[in-house]
Parts: C-alpha cells; structure tokens; sequence
C-alpha cells in the first residue's frame, strides 16, 4: 500500500494535488488514507521531489484495488491494459455486438469518484435480473455470478465476497449485453439503483447500424434518454485473417 | 477500457477534438499484429497528431519520442492517436484505408460528424459500431463540478485529478505558469496518450479567466 516516508516527506503537497480520488492530506507530513486510497500509483508517476513515496509489492486482497485502479496494472486474463475489454473497439472483427444487440458498460466510480465494491454488486444484482449476459474476460464478470450478479468465491484470487464487498477502486465496469428490446428496462432498473449507492456510473451503450441510422435511437427515446454527443465509432478497417492468430 | 467515450463538453467545445484507437483482437488477429501497429502509427504520425502512443510504451505527450513508441509497440498494444482537426482525421483515416493493415480502427468524435468522417475518407457509408455515453448517475453531488469534468474527464482512467485542475487554474491567474505548460503537466498523468492537450490549454484558459 502506498505510504509515505515521514522522515522524507518536505510537506510540499505534491502528492495531494495529484492524487485522483484525494486520499492524501497535505501538512507538514503528508497522510495517506488507506482507505480512501486505490493503489491508483498517480502520485508515484507525478514524482515526489524528495521520493518519499512508497508502494510495496502488493497481495491479495489489496492488490484487487491496484488492478482495478492503475491503468499500467495488466489483467493477464483479458490481455488488455487497463480496467476494460476490447469492447467494440475490435466488433468489426469479433462480432460480438451483433445487429438486434445492445452492449452495455456501466462503470461504477467513474467519473473520477471511486466505488466501494460493494455498490458493484448491488448494480450487477440489478441488472442480472433481466437476464442479461455478461462479459466474459471483464475483470468484474471475473468475480460475479452470472445468475444473481452476486459476488462468488470462485474468482481469480479465491478472496471471500465479503472480503471483495470491502476493496474500493477508482472505477469498476460491469459489460454486458442485451436484446435491444430491453433497453427501456434495464434503464429502469439503473434509475432504481442509483438511488442506493455511495457513488456514481456512467452508462455507455454500444450498438450496431443499419440503414444509416444507429439501432438504439429509438430505443433510447422511449426510455427517455438522451446520448451526449460525442461517441466512440468503429469505423470498419479490421479484418480476420490478417496475422498468426487469423482463421 | 471506455477510454474516451465519457468526455464532457458542449458539441462546440468537442469539436477539435478527436481520438483514434488501433487495436488487434484477441483470438483473431491480436497474436503477431506488432508489425502492423506499427506501421499504422509511421502511417499516422504523418498528420502531426497532438499525442499518439500506447499505454505501457508512453506517449508523446509525456515526452516519448514517436520513433520510440513506434519500435517498442507491441502485440497487445492500444494505440491512441489525438487530433484536434477534422480534416486531418480524415486524411488520417483515407491513409489507413490505403495501408490495409487489417487492424480495427475506433475514432472517438462528435456522432454528428461520424458518417461523414466515414464517407469522405472512403472508408464506408457508416460506422460498424458505435459506443454512446448516456451520462452518470448516482450521487452526481460528489462528482468533481462540471468546469473541472471538461479537462479531468480527457483522460479516461480519471488519472488527472479536480485538485490539479483547481492547483493549475489558481497558477494561471497567478501567472506563475500558462495554460498550455499547464495542460501539458496534466497530459503527463494520462498513462495512455490520449489526453488532448491543446483543448485542454483552451479550457484552462476560460476557467482562469472566469471570475
């Protein structure tokens, strides 16, 4: 866990201005609230001016914060860096988000909140209700039962559910998918949780086109939502069959 | 990871800026694709992007070279590419089209502007996929205000913090340092390159001289 040496430490601040989710009280010493902190590594990037700051090898369950907070921390899994999947970024080549599908990532923490994992369940409870399919290869899906959205033992670290319920991290996305039909549903279900958490989540929909058009528009007019407009868009260029991998 | 997709800003403010993504997919053609990636990124970094690297290899905007990044690109690299020009992305996009390296190509962007992107750098008539932000809920009250969401939500994985953002803007009035020396401190934080530096100078700037 990140600590500081107090012997070092000049009181400058730094590390404070820095820190994503404000774990770290500047003064004369500065504190870190282990808490609060997420293994995120952002002050150790931003380069103490007297390194002070340490971060030890971390185990189990603590190093569950680190991976699901620093970006630079791999899930060998997904073979992905970072938090997610490759989501939509390679449909064109995957398929996975077919015509009549709508993805889903709805990432608890974000923006720049933080989440205790204990509000992940209660939206993965949530949306599995409706039957939805997780993400394999998603680092949450890896601790999820798929049937309840509850937490399960049989996770990549064997860590008790009530242990995973105490982890915090800076964000944690939840991805699945659905038939585009129940769209106005599952936004339904998202309004109702929303009200029992400590934190906030984005909700990102990923879907397919057809006839020029994006195949959620309607679906997301009659559940009364309105897109921002910017957007992530594949646009096509990958193929299979390009390299080792390639059927 | 959603990377760009939840940045906030008016569809004026959005307007300059624009993220490409390349990716090989794993199963399919991730194994063996450092090759291509990197000759997509010689074929990118043509068009003076404003960053462009991959997360574990660093990015321009934290001072990598771009040949650098280019050689140490590997198999299962996500490269970001940042513009802050339509046109450019366009011709980007036709080049790429031209390469033929197989490899997927995701352009974060106003969706307003997407097929036209598309169509004009003869890419196709409309996107594959597409990925919509529906906003955030929840205790919104505990989320950082809406003016420091414009710069902290540019780097995806919420490396850039509120306090640096009030800490740079407070700098600015003070004249201790500019906005651009400010945003490309932050730039440093984002770990995957695609953090647009320039909208960000244009930002700080406004927040700065707000009263």
């Amino acid at each position: 866990m990140v600590y500081i040496v107090r012997d070092l430490c000049v009181g400058c601040g730094k590390c404070a201005v820095y820190c994503p989710v404000q774990a770290i009280t500047p003064g004369e010493k500065a504190f870190v609230d282990q808490e609060k902190c997420v293994e995120c590594s952002t002050c150790i990037r931003a380069g103490c001016p007297v390194d002070a700051l340490r971060q030890p090898h971390l185990k189990p369950p603590r190093l569950v914060r680190k991976l699901f907070s620093d970006p630079l921390a791999r899930f060998d899994q997904t073979d992905v860096p970072g938090r997610g999947t490759e989501e939509m970024k390679t449909n064109d080549v995957t398929n996975n988000f077919d015509h009549g599908e709508v993805g889903w990532g709805v990432e608890l923490g974000r923006p720049g909140v933080s989440t205790k994992f204990v509000d992940v369940e209660k939206v993965a409870m949530a949306v599995a209700r409706h039957g939805v399919r997780f993400t394999d290869l998603n680092p949450v899906s890896m601790i999820l039962d798929y049937s309840t959205g509850r937490f399960t033992e049989d996770n990549p670290w064997k860590i008790d559910p009530s242990s995973i319920r105490r982890l915090r991290s800076l964000s944690a996305i939840i991805e699945f998918k659905t038939p585009i039909e129940k769209i106005p549903e599952v936004i339904g279900s998202l309004r109702e949780v929303s009200k029992e958490i400590d934190t906030v989540f984005s909700i990102g929909v990923i879907t397919r086109w057809s006839d020029g058009v994006m195949e959620v528009t309607s679906y997301l007019e009659s559940a009364g939502v309105e897109p921002r407009p910017n957007g992530k868009h594949n646009v096509g260029l990958g193929r299979r069959g390009y390299t080792q991998e390639g059927s | 990871m959603t990377h760009t997709l939840h940045r906030e800003g008016s569809e004026e403010s959005l307007r300059d800026d624009y993220v490409l993504v390349i990716t090989g997919a794993k199963g399919y053609n991730k194994k063996g694709c450092a090759p291509r990636l990197r000759e997509m990124m010689r074929v990118v970094s043509k068009f003076t992007p404003i960053n462009l690297g991959c997360m574990e290899v660093g990015n321009t905007g934290r001072g990598v070279p771009v040949s650098e990044i280019i050689r140490n690109a590997r198999n299962s690299d996500l490269v970001q590419v940042v513009f802050d020009d339509k046109e450019r992305v366009i011709e980007a996009l036709r080049a790429l089209k031209e390469a033929d390296q197989g490899i997927s190509v995701v352009v974060s962007c106003n969706n307003d502007d997407i097929v036209e992107i598309v169509r004009r750098a003869g890419v196709g008539e409309m996107p594959h996929t597409s990925n919509l932000s529906l906003g955030f809920m929840g205790k919104v009250e505990r989320a950082a205000s809406e003016d420091e969401r414009l710069i902290t939500t540019m780097c995806g994985h919420h490396m850039v913090s509120k306090s640096l953002v009030g800490h740079h803007v407070r700098r600015i009035r003070e004249g201790s340092t500019t906005p651009l020396e400010a945003a490309i401190d932050m730039s440093r934080q984002c770990t995957c390159g695609a953090f647009n530096t320039v909208r960000a100078a244009h930002i700080l700037e406004e927040l700065a001289n707000k009263e």
